[in-house]
This record gives structure tokens, sequence and C-alpha cells, in this order.
């Protein structure tokens, strides 16, 4: 495996950003951007924070790079449109198109139900007439679910406009990572994860441990036929830390047992991806809120629908080093200190830490975020910040292309 | 986020702790005005002043703006020092974008303009915008328009230091606390009604934003102009490739770098008034098209997010600053579009105006009154949907 970018300078072999790493990590608590040594307006700033913005790219870009080809985007009407490619997405289109529906289903994946597949189950074959976008990513919901953004996971293929009738979100569940510090410490990775890792890696993946909730024996053996060391199976309420330094070395349980291990498979606990479901019934003029039910054209299905399991968060203080966001480097500490000083209030600790602006657009990072202030007493149930789409799904250029496909809300 | 409970009586409440609530809160109590309460119904951020795009310039075209502006101009650069509080003002230009001759042909007077109220600018060769914006795709561009000092403040930055910089002052800044309206006699309001309980005041002041209408409405009096959805987006961070921040006039587009590297800008669709924090399609394809026609180079970018924000606008796009004409000690900050460049620079004249009784010649021109006297201020150097024709909008 070979790591194309990173945020390496001059070179991902020889990174001279690596020595910040030795800076404490107290010290530079909630970002080092508002330090009074630079204040703005002045010209010392304007020195300090080009090297901000320096640290903080992962890519430079060529300002002078010619305009990429144009990417014409598509649209399509239907009167049903899946999300996902699993077992009960692939029901759903089924249902529908036999129902006589014109039905569009839309999966991430390469191949349909990925994962069933390798942990052996029957598929049910999709229905010939259902018109399938593989490699594609829902990168938002708009008006209602009414409308969805498909863009290809290859940036140079066009995104679709959908206009669809109704929705089913049959989008699974994502094991969120355990809530101790070093779990994004690279070597710890989620199932769908593993298991491309099994089939393409198999034995030299390393010594594995699976922790996390439910049916972890079903993991382990599913990896263990691809040729996988399994260590241990664990619980997630069980684990201290995850040991390492530039990657996993061992897990460390609560009753202080160490088991040595290059790499964490997390299998729970299990949670429904709230950000296209949140987008299909958000409304509001003072805060972007989700009722409680979806409009009746939007519907989850299979696993999706399911509770979301709870997060173990014990003994919060001795969690202050644990990353809730890795995207933008934000901990359990920044989190409750962010708290005492602005209250609980999410959209409010959001804006103060960042926790949840970069990349993943707040999941994981959110869930591990809301229960941190639960644990800490806020009062704050389900609350999230808005899930702002489309969660760096689509290019520029992606997007030009679906430009005029869709006309103004009326 | 509250200071617990609400006095029972005070000298000004202001309606709206975005940036115009919480830095006039703060001029007033640096002009020594005692008790002063913020209320606000959203939560801290939450509004346009947490949405916007962050960029700031003293220059336009009509006089009205630009005397507001250039003192906001000067005040964001001492702002830092004022609040003692890093604001992280950047200073790193404005550039106006012409494509069309109609667009760059009140360029030049406006170089006067702005010489005379203060501002440098200029008009800059192609050379020179090469070097500035060498991102930007320039065979488009017909004239440019720099002001050397302008730029970009992050706003989490900026609403922290006012907000910090007025409980430190002594003011009493609530979120989370709705208006349930207010008891008036033929003098003006007398008492505010929240749900934490009733506050007895001398004046009030509107300033929530969008939300300013029906603020006013439970003084019983109406405000011209409506609420506007505006939508916004971020591209993935990378290293620093856009210095200024950017107005694609004809285009309607705006854009700046943020310290942390991604690129946030918008370009505005004609679309009916929306009263909605849901973000639509068509604005962000429509900021796609314009990046990519005018800076080929984000082309690759993926966008990160985008959101809407919503505003109150006039008529005529202008602010909206002064007493109301049926409820003398109700004092309206509103209309604004640019809200956050004009900050430090409206609320210092609104304050006095609000302690001294003394209006300012730069805030005159925006008083509530001129929609009825026909005297509108016409604006041509702002980056906004035209307006609709005034006629056919209802004030409401």
């Amino acid at each position: 495996m070979e790591v194309h970018r990173q945020n390496a300078w001059p070179h991902p072999r020889m990174d001279l950003l690596a020595g910040l790493r030795a800076i404490p990590g107290r010290w530079v608590r909630g970002g080092f951007e508002h330090s009074r040594w630079f204040p703005g307006g002045s010209r010392r700033f304007l020195v300090w924070e080009r090297l901000l913005t320096f640290l903080a790219g992962e890519v430079a870009i060529d300002p002078w790079r010619a305009r990429g080809p144009e990417i014409a985007g598509k649209r399509y009407d239907c009167d049903e449109a899946v999300v996902g490619g699993g077992p009960s997405g692939i029901a759903a289109a089924n249902a529908a198109q036999r129902a006589g529906a014109s039905v569009i289903l839309v999966s991430r994946s390469q191949d349909l139900a990925e994962s069933a597949t390798f942990f052996g189950e029957k598929i049910e074959p999709l229905h010939p007439d259902v018109r399938v976008l593989l490699r594609h990513e829902v990168g938002g919901v708009y008006r209602q679910g009414s409308v969805l953004l498909a863009v290809p996971l290859d940036p140079l293929q066009p995104a679709a406009v959908i206009a669809a009738r109704n929705l089913t979100l049959a989008i699974g569940r994502r094991s969120i990572p355990p809530l101790v510090p070093g779990h994004d410490l690279p070597g710890v990775m989620d199932v769908p994860s593993a298991c491309r890792f099994a089939t393409t890696l198999g034995g030299e993946m390393g010594r594995t441990v699976v922790v996390g909730t439910g049916d972890l024996k079903r993991v382990a053996d599913a990896l263990q036929k691809r040729g996988v060391t399994i260590m241990a199976t664990r619980f997630s309420a069980d684990i201290g830390r995850i040991k390492g330094r530039n990657h996993v070395r061992a897990l460390e349980l609560r009753d202080g047992t160490k088991i040595d291990c290059d790499v964490i498979v997390h299998g729970g606990p299990w949670r429904t991806d709230p950000a296209l479901g949140f987008q299909a019934r958000a409304a509001g003029s003072l805060r972007l809120v989700s009722h409680e039910c979806l409009p009746k054209h939007v519907r989850y299905a299979g696993a999706a629908a399911h509770a979301e399991e709870p997060i173990a968060v014990s003994d919060l203080p001795s969690l202050r080093s644990a990353s809730v966001c890795t995207c933008m480097d934000v901990t359990v500490g920044e989190i409750l200190d962010a708290a005492a000083i602005d209250g609980g209030h999410p959209e409010v600790v959001k804006r103060r830490t960042s926790c949840g602006m970069g990349p993943c657009q707040g999941f994981p990072c959110w869930e591990l975020m809301s229960a941190v202030l639960s644990a800490q007493g806020y009062a704050i149930g389900s609350d999230r910040p808005s899930y702002r789409a489309p969660r760096r799904s689509i290019t520029v250029d992606q997007a030009a292309g679906v430009d005029g496909l869709l006309e103004l809300d009326p | 986020m509250s200071d617990l409970a609400l006095p029972g009586s005070a000298s000004t409440v202001i309606v709206g702790g975005g940036i115009q609530g919480l830095s006039l809160a703060f001029e007033l109590a640096a002009l020594g005005r005692k008790d002063i309460v913020v209320i606000d119904a959203g939560y801290f951020q939450g509004g346009a002043s947490g949405r916007n795009g962050t960029m700031i310039r003293g220059g336009f075209m009509s006089p009205e703006w630009t005397a507001l502006f250039a003192l906001a101009q000067r005040r964001w650069i001492e702002l830092s020092g004022r609040l003692r509080r890093n604001v992280m003002y950047s200073q790193r230009g404005y550039l106006l974008i012409a494509e069309r001759a109609a667009t760059a042909e009140p360029f030049d007077r406006a170089v006067a303009l702005h010489r005379e109220h203060g501002v440098r600018s200029q008009r800059i060769s192609k050379a020179r915008l090469r070097k500035l914006a060498p991102a930007l795709d320039d065979t488009q561009v017909l004239e440019a328009l720099y002001l050397d000092d302008g730029g970009v403040a992050p706003h989490h930055a900026v609403m922290h230091a006012y907000l910090e910089a007025c409980r430190a002052s002594g003011v009493a800044v609530h979120y989370g606390v709705p208006v349930k309206g207010f008891a008036r006699s033929s003098a003006g309001v007398q008492t505010v009604v929240t749900e934490l309980g009733t506050v007895d005041v001398d004046s009030v002041v509107i300033a929530a934003g969008a939300y300013a209408n029906g603020v006013a409405r439970l003084a019983g009096v109406e405000l011209p102009g409506f609420a506007m959805r505006i939508e916004a987006m971020a591209l993935e961070p990378t290293r620093q490739i856009i210095r200024p921040g950017i107005a694609l006039l004809d285009r309607l587009c705006y854009l700046s770098q943020t310290a942390r590297g991604e690129i946030v800008g918008g370009a505005e669709v004609l679309e009916r008034p929306h009263e909605t924090l849901a973000s639509d399609l068509p604005s962000l394809t429509a900021t796609a098209r314009a990046y990519r026609a005018m800076f080929p180079c984000l082309g690759s970018l993926r966008i990160l997010r985008h959101w809407a924000g919503m505003i109150h606008v006039t008529a005529d796009f202008s602010p909206l600053i002064g007493t109301h004409p049926e409820c003398p000690n109700m004092w309206v900050s509103g209309g604004w579009a640019y809200g956050f460049a004009s900050a430090p620079g409206a609320s210092e004249l609104l304050a006095k105006a609000i302690h001294t009784g003394i209006i300012d010649a730069r805030l005159k021109p925006f008083g509530i009154e001129r929609f009825a006297r026909g005297m509108l201020v016409r604006e041509g150097g702002i980056v906004l949907a035209p307006a609709p024709d005034p006629t056919s909008v209802a004030v409401a």
C-alpha cells in the first residue's frame, strides 16, 4: 500500500512537518491561531496566517493549472430512489420495481452487497430493470428528500441530480470507534475496511483484535477464514486505551491486561449515519432542526432503521487526551473545556472547537462529541449540529456540470 | 451560555446577539452606559454572523456606503487592540473584478470617492492582478479595482472577542431567550417581555437580522424589508492560493481563503425570499460554475460543505439604521447584507446616536423613513442578486 497524499513537507519520504508533533498538545489547545503575539490587523499577523495556512493545507495546488475538462452532469427522474446496495437496499428496490415504479439504486461499492457477501449471506438478485449507479455516493439530500445529489467516486465522471417521488435510505449502520486514547492511530479500522484489507492482504494484515458490541465472533471468524491472525475479541466497554506511537502496538483493557496487536477492528457500537435523514427533514429559520418523523415519502430500511447503540463513556477525566474529531484534531478535553465556557449546546461547541468540520462533516465524530457532552451532564439527547451537504463528495468541476439541471425551488 | 437571570430593568435592551448587537453593546458600554442587556432567541453565532463570508472592505460605489464602511475599515485594523482579544483581521487586500464595461465604468469615480474617505484603492494592471491573484483567469477580466486595506476576519475569532469584551465591560448577554412581546405607551417601549421575565427599559434596539420584522411587529410597528436566504460553501483546505478577498461583480460571486486553507464563498441565484436555513442545490452549482469559469485551478477541489444563512434586506439592499418613526425609543440596526464588515464602524456611530441623541451624518441616509420619502440609497458595487422591484415586495 502506498500513501499518495498526506500533510507532509517537503516530501512524504522526508517530512519536516512531522517535527511539529513534538509540541505538547496542551500548548496548542483550540488551535494556535488565536495567539496574542500575532494580533489581527498587524503585518505580523499576515506572516503568521500564511504559516498557519501552510500547515493546515493538505495539498498545494498550482494556481496556473489549466481548466479541467467539462464534466456535463446527468439528471434522472424516478418514482423511487434507494440509497445503499446491501441486501435491504436490493430488497427495497426490487419491491418497488415489482410494484411498477421506476427505480434508481445508488451504491458506494463496486459490487452490490459487498459486506453481506463477505460474511457468506445469500443475496437476492437485483431486478434487471432497476437503474444502478455503482461507485456513487449520495452527497446530499435536498427539498425534504425529493432531490438527491449522487456523485461518482471517480472525480472525472459526471455527477447526477436525482429527482425522486420516494426515497429509501438503506444505508446500513456504521461502527463508531471506541472512545479511548489511541483510537485514531493507524491500524484502527471498522469492519468493512477490515473486510477489504482481509480480502487483499489476508495473513499479512497483522495480529488483529476485534472489539465492539454484539456478535464479535462472527466478524473474527470471517476474518480468520481469510487468513487473518485473530488475537482476541473484546467488548468496547472493557477497553482502556490503544497503545502505540505511529501505529497500533497493543490494546490495553480496563483491568490492565495488555494484548499486543497491529490491527484493531471495531464492530460496534453501531449507528446509522444521520446526515441524509437529517437533510430530508431538517427545517427552521433560527436553527436547522430535524423533526422526529421523516416526511411520508422518505423511509429507512434494513439496519439503518434500527435504534442507535449506546457509546460507552467511562471515567471522563481519564479520557481527556482521547481524540473526538480526528480531521480537526479535537480531543475530549477540548470539548469539555469549550462546554465549560460556552455551555453544552452542540452547535456552539462545534463552532468553538471546529469538531466535525473536516472532510467527514460530523459522522462519526458528533456521535462521540454528544456522548462526551451527555456523560458530562449536558442534557442534549440526540441533538447534533446540522449536517451540511455535500460532505466533500463532489468536485467544483462536477458540481458546475450539474448547474441548470435542477430548476429553482418555486 | 446565558448569564443567569434577566435584570428587572435596563437602560438598553438589544434584541439580537449577532455581531451588530454585540458590537453595539460594547460601544455603548465604552461610552459609559450601564445596565445593557443583549438577548437572542437563537444560539451564539447561529445567525448570519456565524454564516457569512467574513470579507471586509471600506470602499463601495456610493458615497453613502463608502462613508460608513470607511470608518468600519479603520476600526477593523485597530479592533484586536481595542477588544484586547485577537480578532484575526487579516489585511490581505480586496479585489473587485469587472468583466463588463458597464461594471468597470464607475471604477474611476470610485477611486476618487475612496480617496475622499481615506480608503486606499486603485485600478490595477493585468500584470499586478496576475501577481495578486494568480489563480484568477484574467483573460475574462476587463478591469480590477484593488482595495489595499480590505481583508478577512474569521467569525469565530471576531464573535468570541466581542462576546468576551462585552461581558468584561458588564454587558449581560443571553442566548436562547426569545422576545415574547413589548409593553408600550405612546412614548415608546416601556417593557420587554421574555420567557425569563420582563425588563423595564429606557430604549430598545432591534438588531435581530433576518428576524427584525417579526420582532418589530411585537411592538406593533412595521419595518421595511424582508428575510432572505443566502448560501455559501467551503472547499477542502489547500495551502494558500487565494490571497485577497475577491468579488466577481458580474457573477454575483465572492470568495476568500481562510487561515486554515478552506476557500469560502458563494454566488447568488435569483430566487424568491425563503425563510429557511436549509440549503439548496442551485446555489451550490451556480457557485461551482462561477469558480470553474474564473478560477480553473479550483476545479478539481472537493466541496467540503454548503450552508445557508438569512439576512434582512430592504428594497434598496442598503442598511436600515435609526429610530422608528412610530416608536421613538426603538432603534433599529438592520437591512444588513454586508453587516459583518460594517459592524465596528456602524455600531460606534449608532451607540453615539443612542447615547447622545445626535445622529451622525454618515447614518442619516440609512434612516427608516427613506422609503416613505422615496430617498433610496442605491449601491452598485455589491454582490447580491439585483433588488426585487420594491413595489412588488410586500414590506413584511
